[in-house]
C-alpha cells in the first residue's frame, strides 16, 4: 500500500464538495449485484437521481425497483431504513426564519366608525359591479370578473367499496413480482425510468389570483386508457399468440415509456413506469377538481392502461372488450394506488374525459373507452356523470367525429357542462361563442405556462400525440 | 431487433385504421461495438456470447505509387488502400513492410491523441481506416469510441477530432457515443471495487488518467508523453528511425534500471520522463480539484497501453507514486492482463450500458 499524508487527507476531506453518488448505501447496495454491467447501471442512476436532486422516497424506491427487476435482489426492510435515514440527514436543513419585529401599535379607530366605512365600501362595490359593462368582444382585463363554476359533487350514490377501501401493503417483492395485501400482483419485469413528476398547480375558484400558480410532485389522480392493439381471438388455442401480441405490446410501451401500468388480456398487471415518475399517457389533456387545474396530465396522474381496442367492441354496451381478470386486476390496483397516493375516487377518470385538441378547441383527441368504462367494477363512482373542466371552465366543444367515434351522444358529463357553459355566458352577458374565446385564451395562457415550466416533457407530450384513435 | 408491430385505431370515419409501428426491443449485443481510436493502432472490441473480441490494425498509412499491379496486390493480400490520383495510400498492419521497403516512414492520420493537423491526408485515411475496421452499421447498431481528455492547450482540436471521428461513424449507419479513455479502462477492469479507482492508458500519443467514483468521472486529464514521445525522443540521441526504435521497445526492451545497449538506455530516460509527466500532473489536479469524494477505502491504480506492456513499467509507476503526497490511498497499481485491448473493451461496455 502507498503512504499517505493523513494531514492533507483531514485538509482535503473539508474542502470538497459532495460527489453525486457518494452515499454509503449506494455502495453497499451496487455491491449485491453480481452481474457487472447491471452494477454499473445501478450506479449511474444514483448519481442521476442525486444529480436531478430527487426526493427521499423517490430516490429508494427508483433504486430499490431496479434491484429488484434487473438484480433480483430485494433490499431488506433494515437497509431500506437506513438508507433512508442516510438520505434524510443530507437533505438541507430549513432556514431558520426570524419573526419580523412587531408593528408600532396605531391608535384604534373607534367601532361604529370602522362598521360605518366598511358598510359604505361594500354598498360602493356592489354598484360597481352592477353597472359594470361587459363588452360582446370581451378584452384580456375581462378575466378577472368570469366566475369560476365549481363542478358539482357526481351524482348516484358511492359504492360501498369506494367509501370502505382499506389499508393495501405491499407483502412480499420477489422474482420480480411483487404482491399485496389485496391480492394484487404487480410484475416488474418490463419496468423502466423516466423521471420524477414535476407539474404545475393552476389556482381555480372565484377571485384566485391567476399567478399563486403551485407546484406537484405526487400523482393526484389515475387515468384510465387502452392500447388500441392487435387481438387475436381469446380462446384456449390462441393462449400463445396472445401471450407473444402481449409481449411485443409491453416491450413497445417500455421503449416509448408510455403508461405507468399495463393490465394483460389475462388479467396480469405490469408496471411499465414506478408511481413517482411520468409517463407519456395523456398528452394534451386536462382536469379539474377543488381548488386545482392541471394541464398535460403526464406528469400529475397515473397511467393505467388495459390491453384491449377501440375495433373490439361488447356487442351489447359499445364498449372496448375488458376481460373479467383485466376487470378484476384494475379494482385491486386502483385501490392500492389509491390507498397510497391518498386519490379520492372522483379523480380516477378515463383518457376520453380529460383528452383535447387545443389548437382546434376540441375535447376527445382520443376516445378511448367511448364513455363507457366500467367504474362500478372497479368500486368507482360513475365519474361520466361529473361535469367536463374541459367544456365548462376552458371552452372546448366537440364535433360530429367525436360523435360518431364513441358511437352515439356524449355521456352525461359531457351534456351538463355545455348547459353549464351556457348559463354561464348568460350570466357575463356574453354569447356562447365570445365567452367561449375568453375561457380558451385563458388555457392558452395555462398550457404555455405548463410548457414553461417542463419544456422536456411537453416536446415529448407533442411527438408522442398519436394519430386520433 | 426490430419489429413489426400493428396497432389498430379509428379514425374520424369510424374506420378501423391499422398502422404499422416499427419499434426497437432489448438491443441484441451483436449490434454493440466498442472502438479504441489510438494514435499507434484502432481496436475494435465486440461480444460473441460471453467472450469478447479483438480485431486490431495499425494506425499509419504509407503513400505508393498507382499502378494497377499494386492496386491488385493490395486487393489480393486484403490491405486497405485508397487511390488517390498518381499514388495508392496503404493503412493498416502491413504498411510497416512497404515502408521498410521503402526505407522511409510510415505517416500518421493521428498525432498525440488527436487528428494530425501536419498530415493532409488525415481526415480521409481516418475515413477509410473506419470504415475498414468497422463496416457499415446493422440496422440498430451502436458504438462507442475512445476519446482522450483535452491537453490544456488544445481542447478546440479535442472538439473537432471527436466530432469528425463521430460523422464518419454516423455516415457509416452507427449510433456512435464516445468515452473518455482513462474511464474506459475503470469500467474493463475496476468492477471488484465498484469501479472506483483510477485508470491510466498509456497509449501512443497521448497518456489518458481518469478518476472515478463509483463508476462517474471525478477527474480526467491527458499529458503528450507517451509513446511517440519516447520513440522520438530517443531515435533523436541514437540515430535510429521512430519505426526502429518502436520495433526494438515492443519486442525486447525491459525497464530495469542501467543498459551498457546505448538504445536501451535512452528508452529507459524517456520512459522515467513519462511516468514523472503523469504522476506530476495526476498529484497537481488532486491537489488543485475541489470535486474530490470522501473515499474511505484505497483505491486501485490500473495502467494499460502499449506503452505500459515493457517489464519493469508498473513497478517504476509505484515506486514513482510512493514518493508523492496524494488525497488518497492508492491499494495497488496494476498493469492489466490484456493492456492492447482494455480501451476498446471499456468502450464496448460503456456501449452495452445504454442496451
Amino acid at each position: 500500500m502507498i503512504p499517505v499524508a493523513a494531514a492533507l487527507f483531514d485538509a482535503r476531506n473539508m474542502a470538497t464538495q459532495e460527489h453525486p453518488a457518494a452515499s454509503g448505501f449506494v455502495e453497499t447496495w451496487a455491491g449485491r449485484v453480481k452481474e457487472p454491467l447491471v452494477r454499473l447501471r445501478f450506479l449511474r442512476l444514483a448519481a442521476r437521481l442525486q444529480e436531478e436532486h430527487a426526493t427521499t422516497e423517490h430516490t429508494i424506491e427508483s433504486l430499490a425497483q431496479f434491484l429488484v427487476s434487473e438484480a433480483r435482489v430485494r433490499p431488506t426492510n433494515s437497509e431500506l431504513r437506513e438508507a433512508f435515514a442516510e438520505l434524510e440527514a443530507r437533505q438541507p436543513k430549513p432556514e431558520v426564519v426570524e419573526p419580523p419585529p412587531p408593528a408600532p401599535r396605531k391608535r384604534k379607530m373607534p367601532r361604529t366608525i370602522v362598521a360605518v366605512a366598511a358598510a359604505a365600501a361594500a354598498v360602493v362595490l356592489v354598484v360597481l359591479l352592477r353597472d359594470m359593462d361587459l363588452e360582446a368582444s370581451p378584452a384580456e382585463d375581462d378575466f378577472a370578473m368570469v366566475s369560476e363554476t365549481i363542478p358539482t359533487e357526481p351524482a348516484g350514490p358511492v359504492p360501498e367499496a369506494e367509501r370502505t377501501s382499506g389499508e393495501v401493503w405491499l407483502v412480499s417483492s420477489e422474482e420480480q413480482i411483487e404482491l399485496y395485501s389485496n391480492g394484487l400482483r404487480v410484475s416488474n419485469e418490463f419496468l423502466t425510468h423516466t423521471g420524477p413528476r414535476e407539474y404545475a398547480v393552476f389556482p381555480r375558484g372565484p377571485g384566485v389570483n391567476p399567478e399563486d400558480i403551485g407546484e406537484g410532485s405526487r400523482p393526484v389522480g389515475v387515468v384510465y386508457h387502452v392500447t388500441h392493439s392487435e387481438l387475436a381471438p381469446m380462446g384456449r388455442d390462441n393462449t400463445n399468440l396472445i401471450l407473444r401480441q402481449g409481449r411485443k405490446l409491453l416491450n413497445y410501451i417500455r421503449t416509448e415509456r408510455l403508461y405507468n401500468f399495463v393490465i394483460d388480456r389475462f388479467g396480469q398487471v405490469h408496471r411499465i413506469i414506478p408511481e413517482t415518475e411520468y409517463a407519456f399517457h395523456a398528452g394534451y389533456s386536462t382536469w379539474s377538481h377543488g381548488a386545482s387545474h392541471y394541464c398535460n396530465l403526464n406528469t400529475s396522474f397515473i397511467g393505467v392502461s388495459f390491453e384491449t381496442s377501440l375495433a373490439d367492441r361488447d356487442a351489447t354496451t359499445g364498449a372496448p372488450v375488458a376481460t373479467d381478470a383485466q376487470v378484476t386486476s384494475a379494482r385491486l390496483l386502483t385501490q392500492m394506488i389509491r390507498d397510497r397516493f391518498a386519490i379520492p375516487a372522483e379523480l380516477c377518470i378515463t383518457h376520453e374525459m380529460v383528452s383535447i385538441a387545443p389548437k382546434e378547441g376540441l375535447i376527445g383527441y382520443h376516445t378511448d373507452w367511448a364513455g363507457r368504462f366500467p367504474f362500478a367494477r372497479l368500486g368507482l363512482p360513475d365519474n361520466y356523470q361529473t361535469p367536463m373542466p374541459a367544456i365548462s371552465e376552458w371552452g372546448f366543444r366537440y364535433d360530429r367525429d367525436f360523435v360518431k367515434a364513441i358511437g352515439g351522444e356524449p355521456w352525461a358529463g359531457v351534456q351538463e357542462s355545455v348547459r353549464s357553459l351556457r348559463t354561464d355566458a348568460k350570466r357575463h352577458g356574453l354569447s356562447e361563442r365570445a365567452y367561449r374565446s375568453l375561457l380558451q385564451r385563458k388555457f392558452q395562457q395555462y398550457l404555455s405556462r405548463t410548457r414553461a415550466l417542463a419544456p422536456q416533457q411537453s416536446w415529448a407530450d407533442q411527438v408522442r400525440q398519436k394519430p386520433r384513435g | 431487433m426490430i419489429h413489426e408491430y400493428w396497432i389498430f385505431g379509428e379514425d374520424a370515419d369510424h374506420h378501423v385504421r391499422r398502422r404499422n409501428v416499427r419499434m426497437e426491443t432489448a438491443i441484441d449485443q451483436k449490434l454493440l461495438k466498442g472502438l479504441d481510436v489510438g494514435t499507434s493502432r484502432i481496436v475494435l472490441a465486440r461480444k460473441a456470447e460471453e467472450h469478447y473480441q479483438y480485431e486490431a490494425q495499425l494506425n499509419a498509412f504509407v503513400s505508393l505509387p498507382y499502378s494497377r499491379m499494386t492496386a491488385n496486390m493490395l486487393q489480393r493480400e486484403g490491405i486497405m488502400n485508397r487511390v488517390e490520383g498518381p499514388e495508392i495510400l496503404a493503412y493498416g498492419n502491413r504498411v510497416e513492410e512497404f515502408a521498410n521497403l521503402l526505407d522511409g516512414d510510415t505517416r500518421r492520420p493521428m498525432q498525440y491523441g488527436l487528428l494530425n493537423a501536419d498530415e493532409p491526408k488525415s481526415l480521409q485515411m481516418m475515413e477509410t481506416a473506419l470504415s475498414g475496421i468497422c463496416g457499415p452499421a446493422s440496422d440498430g447498431e451502436r458504438i462507442c469510441f475512445s476519446v482522450p481528455a483535452a491537453p490544456q492547450e488544445r481542447s478546440s482540436d479535442l472538439t473537432f477530432h471527436e466530432r469528425t471521428v463521430k460523422q464518419i461513424l454516423e455516415k457509416l449507419g452507427y449510433q456512435a457515443q464516445s468515452l473518455n479513455e482513462g474511464l474506459a479502462i475503470v469500467y474493463a477492469e475496476m468492477e471488484a471495487s465498484n469501479y472506483t479507482g483510477i485508470g491510466m492508458s498509456f497509449g501512443g500519443g497521448m497518456c489518458n488518467v481518469a478518476v472515478a467514483y463509483l463508476g462517474l468521472p471525478v477527474l480526467t486529464f491527458a499529458t503528450t508523453r507517451s509513446g511517440d514521445y519516447i520513440d522520438q525522443s530517443a531515435a533523436s540521441v541514437s540515430g535510429q528511425t521512430s519505426t526502429t526504435v518502436r520495433l526494438h521497445k515492443e519486442d525486447k526492451f525491459a525497464l530495469n534500471g542501467l543498459s551498457s545497449n546505448s538504445l536501451d538506455q535512452a528508452l529507459g530516460v524517456y520512459y522515467q520522463d513519462v511516468v514523472n509527466a503523469a504522476v506530476d500532473e495526476l498529484e497537481r489536479q488532486l491537489a488543485e480539484t475541489k470535486k474530490l469524494p470522501k473515499m474511505d477505502k484505497p483505491v486501485p491504480l490500473a495502467v494499460s497501453g502499449g506503452t505500459a506492456t515493457p517489464k519493469g513499467f508498473a513497478d517504476a509507476l509505484e515506486k514513482t507514486l510512493r514518493d508523492r503526497t496524494l488525497p488518497m490511498e492508492i491499494s495497488e497499481v496494476r498493469l492489466v492482463d490484456d493492456a492492447l485491448n482494455t480501451t476498446a473493451k471499456g468502450c464496448l461496455i460503456s456501449a452495452m450500458l445504454e442496451m
